[in-house]
């Protein structure tokens, strides 16, 4: 199969965007060389797709995809991923905030850390941090797993639906009705496989597991101590 | 609500590094995040004395310098023209003798701003591109400086109102923000109180007035930040320089990026990737600042 | 002063002591929905200046007057081309029922305007209803995805609405029906609290980035609206055009909604009137008058509302309460279930509570069915048609054969409060009124 190769520094995000697309249709892999932390690089690819990005990208890399397979070797700006419904992307460096933001599916890897908000109002899929993430991590998520091989920043999993968190490091504070709960068998069975496809060596015993305590659902004025801060 | 860099050289004794070009380098990378209006502050090796930098009204002459001399009721001396206004030499340093200076100086000649005072900071700002900041600005030498990209929210869009700001009336502070500080009205208004002049509406303006008031009562830099982050409210990811190094400091929510390169050589900081990049090659190891974080960085 | 035994008292009035019973009883705030029920100047306080002997007015059915409207010019490759410049504005399948949202789609598209999905994602028959259909991407996402999104007409980013900017949306458990849930991914039941900000944007400077995706990820095709709860309307419409926005909709303090604290409903934000004077203005300073299209709502009632808005400086108006209003919210059936609710046909504001007794505001299948989607479609397309036409005679009267064409110069203000907030002369003045002119400073 050939290998379309785009060089970032003599095309504009469009030329870039309309390239990705053309090869989609083709179904031929892309390989995209110096992109100088170009944001909005790969958004909107709804149909399967394999691409190569060798350097840093900017914000919203791989945002409103379905269906991709997006490899970068490098970091990320704000919304790596946001809203992913399908498919695979993982880059090798760190994410700035808001990675993996209302993802519905598919997988998202981050091979450093991830800024703030990372896996915010999460839908689904299942998102995985190598290193730590920042501050309101899972905030709102909704559905889906996300796994923090680090450490996590203050008001984890606030106001969490459903969905579940594991974290392997320390946890600054949790959030508002974020619990933890003994992990179960298949808790562990998802977390080694998971792990094993991000390519993390960690042990799934290690992990904390971070779920809603439901007591956000209805408002109840018995939980007053819950509810104070949360409306 | 812009975009923000900053560049340290702690090489030993070198005075001379090439700041201006650097930080306009970062500064191209950022122009999208704001074209309202741009500047950079510059730390040069110290002078004997400290000079003072006033911005003029566009379009207006500058009057005979004896009669801005003698505005500046013998504190003034040594004016010299330069782009957009003149810098002159003050035989003062202590805070209320400067603040009185320069505000007698913009009631006696209205639209004219004192943009920066001190023995080390010199700062050029424009409206517009940051290309527009021409060649003053990017031959500037010196050990470190931050610059500014402005996508004006609430306040006008002229040279008083272009970041970086000087921290008045204290000697070699600057500002550069990212954000909206939300108490600004009730923090300016008790300043006020206290006798501090504010050139300009811009909330960004009294985050260097908050910081001098605390280095002036003897406080470091570094405590001066962790009590700043209990005066301010609102999103803020900002650089302070002072004549020994630059400080940061980050909203408790991480509203706004900030992000840093560190080298034995050199730190670099900025909004976004790119601009860390382009100065520090891609091989560098892009760190953040994360939420609530204090962080200060002295040069050799 | 004296009072007798059964006189209340003005300040602690039954309207107050009740307030805070109700408080003291729920430990949180009062939520309710519809819109604010102050008293503010608004567009009723303007009036035309038709044709005279100084300017020929157009006959009615005879000489056209085009009510036609394009949105989106400035950088989307496929503007919307609307039949008329009164839109429907965004409101959800969950605080609407589906019947709601396919009358609504069926109306709309008969006259040629376009809809909106709201929040909550876009359902199947949004899309085969609805000819012309603007997408909206919100804090909360609930349903949103990239298939969606390219197969809609135009996207607008939320900022804010009218009747409560700076905060999210709230959908209470009992309209969470198993359907709504999945379409936004919560559980059952639950009392939705949407997020104030967008998960992956904060600032104006991020929002530029934000619109660069969405515009990517559409081929550059669709206009992108970004819609503002009328506050800082000057700064918010200059920052959204800067950002790149085609459109910008400014929804004024009198927007509705089907569920909110009621002190951000009565005490947030800038009436409509003001706000539609102040986008202007922003548009003009820019000048990007035309380039940008600026859409008004916010207690748009009528098509003189609408002629007003146009006047001021609007290219188009959106309309949601009004619409629900034609579908048969609050019309005097089923009058036992409004008492059932503490209220009266002519009255209710309690679409939060799901028992919406005329099948608009529900998920109850029982409650819905008395809405039927033909019938309810032909009166929202009967209020769409009458409104276009009463916006066509005030532009024929003022003697424009492009409603379009009408202009502040038609407009005269009938109160001081309107005449002070939008700049216009008041009515038998020939200047407009200044500090000076009514003795300040």
């Amino acid at each position: 199969m050939t290998t379309t190769i785009i060089d970032c520094e003599v095309r504009t995000t469009r030329e870039i965007n309309l390239a990705l697309r053309e090869a989609a249709l083709e179904q031929t892999p892309v390989v995209l060389r110096n992109p100088d932390c170009r944001h909005n690089l790969a958004v909107g690819v709804t149909t399967p797709l394999s691409v190569q990005i060798d350097g840093h990208v900017g914000y919203y890399c791989g945002g409103l995809c379905d269906g991709v397979d997006i490899r970068v070797t490098g970091d990320a700006g704000w919304g790596l991923a946001e809203n992913l419904m399908g498919g695979r992307i993982a880059i090798t460096g760190s994410a700035g905030s808001a990675a993996g933001a209302t993802m519905r599916g598919g997988t998202v890897i981050v091979g450093g850390d991830a800024g703030a908000r990372c896996g915010i109002a999460m839908k689904g899929g299942a998102l995985i941090i190598g290193g730590s993430v920042g501050v309101l991590s899972a905030f709102m998520m909704q559905k889906g797993v996300l796994i923090i091989c680090g450490d996590a920043g203050e008001g984890l999993g606030d106001s969490l639906y459903e969905g579940k968190i594991y974290v392997r490091g320390k946890i600054d504070s949790l959030g508002s009705d974020a619990v933890i709960v003994e992990q179960t068998a298949e808790d562990a069975a998802m977390l080694e496989s998971a792990l094993a496809d991000a390519g993390i060596h960690a042990a799934a015993s290690e992990f904390q597991k971070i779920v809603s305590g439901k007591k956000l659902y209805n408002f109840s004025t018995k939980e007053k101590e819950i509810w104070k801060t949360a409306l | 609500m812009c975009g923000i860099a900053g560049i340290l050289y702690r090489t030993p004794k070198a005075y001379y590094q090439p700041v201006g070009h650097t930080l306009l380098a970062m500064a191209t990378c950022l122009q999208h995040r704001g074209s309202d209006s741009a500047g950079i502050a510059v730390y040069a090796k110290a002078e004997r004395q400290a000079w003072l930098q006033v911005s003029w009204p566009a379009g207006a002459a500058l009057p005979e310098p004896r009669e801005i001399l003698a505005a500046g009721g013998g504190l003034l001396s040594q004016l010299q023209p330069e782009t957009g206004g003149f810098r002159a030499v003050v035989s003062a340093m202590e805070p209320d003798a400067v603040g009185a200076l320069t505000a007698g100086l913009e009631q006696q000649f209205p639209g004219a701003t004192a943009i920066a005072f001190g023995k080390s900071l010199c700062i050029h700002k424009t409206v517009g591109l940051a290309e527009k900041l021409g060649e003053d600005a990017e031959d500037m030498t010196g050990t470190h400086g931050i610059a500014h990209l402005r996508l004006a929210t609430e306040s006008r869009i002229d040279p008083a109102h272009a970041q970086p700001f000087w921290g008045r009336p204290y000697p070699d502070i600057a500002v550069t923000h990212n954000g909206h500080i939300t108490n600004y009205y009730k923090l300016r208004k008790r300043m006020e109180a206290r006798g501090f002049s504010f050139a300009s509406q811009n909330d960004s303006e009294i985050i260097g007035m908050v910081i001098g008031e605390k280095l002036a009562a003897g406080m470091g830099l570094e405590d001066a930040l962790y009590e700043t982050r209990e005066v301010l409210d609102g999103s803020f990811s900002f650089l302070v320089a002072t004549t020994d190094g630059i400080g940061v400091l980050r909203d408790p929510i991480a509203t706004k990026p900030l992000l840093y390169v560190e080298t034995d050589d050199m730190v670099a900081l900025a909004s976004e990737h790119q601009a860390l990049h382009r100065v520090m090659g891609n091989g560098a190891k892009v760190r953040e600042i994360v939420a609530r974080e204090v962080r200060v960085w002295s040069r050799a | 002063m004296p009072i007798d035994d059964a006189t209340p008292s003005h300040v602690w009035d039954p309207a107050a002591i009740h307030d805070i019973q109700e408080k003291a009883r729920l430990g949180r705030y009062r939520i309710r929905a519809f819109s604010t029920a102050r008293r503010l100047p608004s567009l009723e306080d303007l009036t035309f200046l038709p044709a005279g002997l100084t300017r020929v007015a157009l006959e009615g059915y005879r000489e056209t007057c085009s009510t036609k409207v394009t949105l989106g010019t400035r950088f989307a490759s496929k503007p919307l081309e609307l039949e008329t410049p009164i839109t429907i504005s965004g409101m959800s399948y969950g605080a609407l029922s589906r019947n709601a949202k396919e009358a609504l789609g069926l109306a709309a598209t008969r006259v040629g305007t376009s809809t909106c999905t709201g929040d909550g994602g876009m359902h199947p028959t949004d899309r085969e209803y609805s000819k012309t259909l603007v997408y909206q991407c919100l804090p909360s996402r609930y349903g949103f995805n990239p298939h969606d999104l390219k197969r809609a007409d135009a996207i607008e980013i939320v900022v804010g609405q009218g009747a409560k900017p700076g905060t999210g949306g709230l959908l209470l458990g009992q309209k969470v029906s198993p359907e709504i849930a999945a379409m936004r991914d919560l559980p059952n039941g639950v009392d939705q609290r949407s997020p104030c900000r967008h998960p992956d944007w904060m600032g104006p400077e991020d929002l530029a980035i934000k619109i660069e995706e969405l515009r990517e990820a559409t081929n550059w095709e669709k206009p992108i609206y970004v819609k503002l709860g009328a506050a800082r309307v000057y700064e918010d419409v200059k920052l959204a055009a800067k950002a790149g926005a085609d459109c910008v909709m400014v929804d004024g303090m009198e927007g509705g909604t089907a569920a909110s604290p009621d002190v951000l409903l009565d005490h947030t934000g800038v009436p409509t009137l003001a706000a539609i004077c102040e986008a202007v203005r922003a548009l003009e300073d820019l000048d990007l008058v035309g380039e940008v299209q600026l859409i008004v709502a916010g207690g748009i009632k009528s098509g003189v509302d609408a002629a007003k808005a146009i006047a001021l400086g609007a290219d188009a108006v959106a309309i949601g309460t009004a619409a629900i209003i034609a579908l048969n919210c609050n019309a005097p059936l089923y009058l036992d279930d409004y008492i059932a609710l503490g209220t009266m046909a002519g009255a209710c504001h309690h679409c939060h509570t799901g028992r919406c007794p005329v099948g608009v505001a529900t998920q109850d299948p029982e409650l819905m069915a008395r809405l039927p989607v033909e019938e309810a479609a032909e009166r929202a397309e009967n209020f769409l048609r009458a409104m276009t036409l009463e916006l066509q005679m005030m532009a024929r009267a003022c003697g424009k054969s492009y409603v379009k064409n009408l202009d502040r110069d038609d407009l005269r203000a009938l109160t001081l409060e309107s005449a002070l907030m939008t700049g216009l002369p008041l009515a038998g003045m020939r200047h407009p009124l200044t500090m000076a002119s009514v003795g300040g400073h």
